[in-house]
């Protein structure tokens, strides 16, 4: 998921630039989402402490020492609202939506808490040939969809032909065959074919190995044959009633107020001892912007729980989480990095020029952003990997907040070029415009003449999408994942296509050398070896000064101290736990979750 | 009759001119419909494929004409944000707004009527004093720090109310109704207050100068029976007309509490849907709103009627 600042915001633009930024965060969702975002946790649900540490996120205790109660109603605020529907191939869908989702729909695999990738509807680990390029899949038997159809062979296929050609979530496709932005259902067809009931095979474009990360993701997860067919046969409202294989059942949908889901009586997974799951009756979310708000009905226990990315929020989860008055999970690693991305495939951009980017980079003093706008919560960003990311390094070579030498680049460009005209594009975000304000007097300190253009949120995300002049720099938050491959679409020079044509790349950054490490961390099977290309990538951009991190995100999730078993849900083997944050952290799996009464 | 039968057909037109303007409006808005529809990141073919479905293709009175058309046998179309029927978000959206606006209105008007009364009675004494610069205090409070202050009071502190409303029908649980709407409805209620009493009581103060009110003392009746029976009726004129022509401030007033206290209705649909490009969604609110307006203007013209005999009997003499 990726926004603009508004890490403080206490209103509802900030609420909404959440939701509107997520028109991208449907790439996100493909960007690799569980591939491993997931982040370390703590969790000290009811327990009466709290920790931020950033260590492995532990099995909740209360699980252990307490019997699961089946029963009860969960009632939990949401920052944003999904759009334009629940369908996996077309939802844009960030953190709000993830956790919702992730209700009603299952992926094929799933992260554990040790990073590991383990099958989920899958019934056993994916096997590949010698070069990587073809892939087989075992679908778990025993499985059924809302509507009473088995998921096999075929209802994969339908799901994952159809996914790998829609909208941006194709682009996660890419490297199949037959699939990508744009691509036809028919052509995918002979990338994914189902080879027995219950087995698929998937052949890519080039060697693959990391492409079981994919698996994880919302283009992964698996809906009902019949009801795919209604939705893209042409029945323009049924995506707003999902039907998939989760533990619970979608009951109702108001769009921008509450979403219900019910137990899924026929649910195919038992718990350890045997009991059925999930615990829970249902689970009932309410949409609520405002940062204010939501906390407010947090703290008159209107909610049960609430994820927050708000730096003043999450401070006074830690406190309270810290004194008992409620139970808190805080999830600080494998995030996303807010940063300022700039526009540097721009012909004739003063950003086309090292040196007024290494300026921009230079002058920008992080800390005072962090301090003012985030309320010194969130950790300083040296690079767009986050701690736990594959490629994070402690030093990657960011000089950081070093003015006099960014002001020494700028007179040296001024000198040869003359004075950068740049333009700050923000979103009418009081936050956000803060930040920008900030940000601007530091560049215009450096030397370049900077002027902020507010613009409407989704005008903005055009702007950046279609490579509009009026784009050079905003703010940006993005790039939560766990392996390099979860990036490639972001990076790679064959998503920064022409002005005019959307990409992903959004600064239409073009360097061989990421296009490199990117190719290569595809193929690599080797875990070691990835790393080692990943740190390169994140050496890179910031030795190239294609980017300006600024903070690393924190998601906190405050509880009520009766909810148990928050980050104890399993996976179906039943020995390893599930990943909360999977790609989207602030989203929490809800199987195992239950009321204390 | 026909007094009312003349009114209801400008009603029919300015409601027509309202929908006509707010769709050349829509129409004039930036960018590429067919990408505010869709969402960006489709190929071309989708692209002329939606605007083939939503007939951007056509001129703008074909469009226009085409969705009034629609609109009136009830198909208001589908919201490109939700992909849910737009009539649907209406429907489910519009009793919580009503509600919230009659409430509002009712309670201002309520408490409004009684103070604006006794401050005309009081003229210049200290009661009038306090009330008008208790009227002046709330007036100086915007709604949505009104609504934080009410909040934390009642909400958190008292837990008296909850912090954020849902919408509950009447007749499903009168109680759960109003407990919801008390905190929304009185943030809405508190500005018109101090609009209404400060309106009534001016008008007021001059009625008490009238002849006909030195006559019915020198009858001897009671100051309540003067204010109630004698002086009230002549000094609503300007309370109804502001009554009415502030129901565009209600209006404004429901899209700031309904976000503050996440509630439901029309002004947080209208919201999220101009934060979507929701082109469809957007502009039925807007005549929707605009319907309430001048539904409100037609009433308040057939109360003052009621209210005036004069009125009555001039528009009988032609």
């Amino acid at each position: 998921m990726h926004k603009t600042h508004d890490r403080a915001r206490r209103r509802s633009p900030g609420k909404l630039i959440a939701a509107g930024l997520v028109g991208f965060a449907i790439l996100a969702a493909a960007c690799g989402d569980d591939g491993g975002n997931a982040q370390e946790t703590t969790t000290t649900a009811g327990s009466g402490g709290s920790s931020t540490a950033v260590t492995p996120a532990p099995p909740s205790t209360t699980v252990a020492e307490e019997k699961p109660v089946p029963g009860g109603v969960l009632k939990v605020g949401v920052e944003a609202e999904v759009s334009p529907n629940w369908v996996p191939g077309q939802m844009q869908c960030d953190s709000a939506c993830q956790l919702r989702a992730r209700t009603f729909f299952e992926p094929l695999m799933a992260l554990d808490t040790n990073n590991k990738l383990q099958p989920y509807l899958l019934a056993e680990e994916p096997t590949h040939n010698a070069d990587y390029t073809v892939w087989t899949l075992k679908i778990r038997d025993g499985v059924t969809f809302h509507d009473g159809t088995k998921l096999d062979a075929a209802a994969a296929v339908k799901n994952l032909t159809r996914n790998c050609v829609t909208g941006f979530i194709g682009l996660a496709f890419q490297g199949i065959k037959g699939c990508g932005f744009g691509g036809k259902i028919e052509e995918a067809q002979t990338g994914i074919v189902a080879k027995d009931a219950m087995t698929i095979e998937v052949t890519t474009k080039a060697p693959y190995a990391t492409f079981p990360f994919l698996l994880t993701t919302q283009g992964a997860f698996m809906s009902a044959p019949a009801w795919y067919d209604k939705v893209f046969g042409g029945d323009q409202t049924a995506g707003s009633s999902p039907v998939g294989t989760g533990p619970f059942v979608f009951d109702s949908w108001k769009p921008g107020d509450t979403l219900k889901v019910k137990k899924n009586p026929n649910y195919w997974r038992k718990d350890k001892d045997g009991n059925a799951l999930p615990y829970l009756d249902g689970v009932e979310f309410r949409v609520i912007a405002d940062e204010l708000t939501r906390k407010s009905a947090f703290d008159a226990g209107q909610l049960d729980l609430m994820p927050t990315d708000n730096g003043e929020n999450i401070k006074k989860f830690r406190a309270d989480g810290q004194s008992g008055k409620i139970g808190y999970l805080e999830q600080s690693q494998l995030g996303e990095t807010f940063y300022i991305l700039l526009h540097v495939g721009q012909a004739g951009s003063p950003l086309q020029d090292k040196r007024v980017r290494c300026a921009l980079l230079r002058a920008t003093d992080k800390k005072t952003l962090a301090e003012t706008t985030g309320a010194g919560v969130f950790p300083l960003a040296n690079g767009l990997f986050s701690p736990g990311e594959q490629g994070y390094l402690e030093d990657n070579g960011n000089p950081g907040y070093t003015p006099d030498e960014a002001k020494k680049l700028m007179d040296e460009y001024i000198a040869e070029k003359g004075k950068p005209k740049l333009i700050y594009s923000t979103v009418p975000d009081q936050t956000a415009l803060q930040a920008a304000e900030l940000t601007v007097g530091w560049w215009k300190a450096a030397g370049a003449d900077v002027t902020i253009q507010q613009i409407e949120q989704s005008k903005l995300i055009t702007n950046a999408l279609l490579g509009d002049d009026a784009f050079n720099a905003f703010g940006w938050r993005n790039h939560a994942g766990l392996v390099l491959d979860n990036q490639y679409f972001w990076w790679h020079s064959s998503s920064a296509l022409p002005k005019g044509a959307p990409a992903l790349n959004f600064g239409r950054m073009k360097d061989p050398e990421i296009d490199r490490l990117l190719d290569a961390a595809r193929a690599e099977p080797d875990p070691a070896k990835q790393e080692a290309l990943a740190e390169d990538v994140n050496r890179r951009l910031i030795s190239e000064c294609y980017v300006i991190p600024t903070t690393w995100a924190i998601w906190g999730i405050g509880m009520n101290p009766n909810i148990k078993g928050v980050g104890a849900s399993t996976l179906p083997d039943n020995t390893s736990v599930l990943r909360d944050g999977a790609g989207f952290p602030g989203q929490i799996w809800l199987y195992q979750v239950w009321l204390k009464k | 009759m026909k007094y009312v039968g003349r009114k209801l057909v400008r009603l029919v037109i300015v409601v027509l001119a309202v929908t006509m303007l707010t769709f050349l409006l829509m129409s004039l808005l930036p960018g590429d419909k067919a990408i505010a529809i869709g969402g960006p990141g489709r190929s071309e073919e989708e692209y002329d494929q939606i605007r083939e479905q939503w007939g951007l293709n056509d001129p703008l009175p074909v469009r226009y004409l085409t969705w009034l058309g629609n609109t009136l046998t009830g198909d208001m179309g589908v919201s490109s944000a939700f992909n849910v029927p737009v009539s649907q978000l209406i429907k489910d959206r519009l009793p919580v707004s009503l509600y919230l606006m009659f409430y509002g209105l009712s309670l201002a008007l309520l408490v409004s009527i009684p103070l604006g009364i006794i401050a005309a009675y009081q003229a210049n004494r200290p009661v009038d004093r306090v009330l008008n610069t208790g009227a002046f205090g709330l007036l100086s409070v915007p709604n949505f720090v009104m609504a934080v202050l009410l909040t934390f009071l009642f909400a958190l502190r008292l837990q008296w109310f909850p912090a954020i409303s849902e919408y509950v029908a009447p007749w499903d649980d009168p109680v759960a109704h109003f407990k919801n709407l008390f905190l929304p409805v009185v943030t809405i209620a508190i500005g018109e207050i101090a609009v209404f009493m400060r309106l009534l009581r001016s008008d007021m103060v001059s009625t008490l100068q009238n002849d006909f009110i030195t006559m019915a003392r020198a009858k001897g009746m009671t100051s309540r029976h003067i204010l109630t029976r004698h002086a009230f009726r002549p000094s609503t004129f300007s309370l109804i007309t502001a009554a009415a022509v502030n129901v565009g401030a209600l209006i404004g007033g429901t899209i700031v509490v309904e976000q503050a206290f996440a509630l439901p209705g029309m002004g947080n649909l209208i919201v999220e849907a101009i934060a979507r490009r929701d082109f469809l969604v957007v502009q039925m609110c807007v005549v929707v709103f605009s319907i309430i307006f001048v539904l409100a203007n037609f009433f308040v013209d057939l109360m003052y009627a009621a209210i005036d005999p004069r009125i009555r009997h001039a528009r009988a003499l032609g």
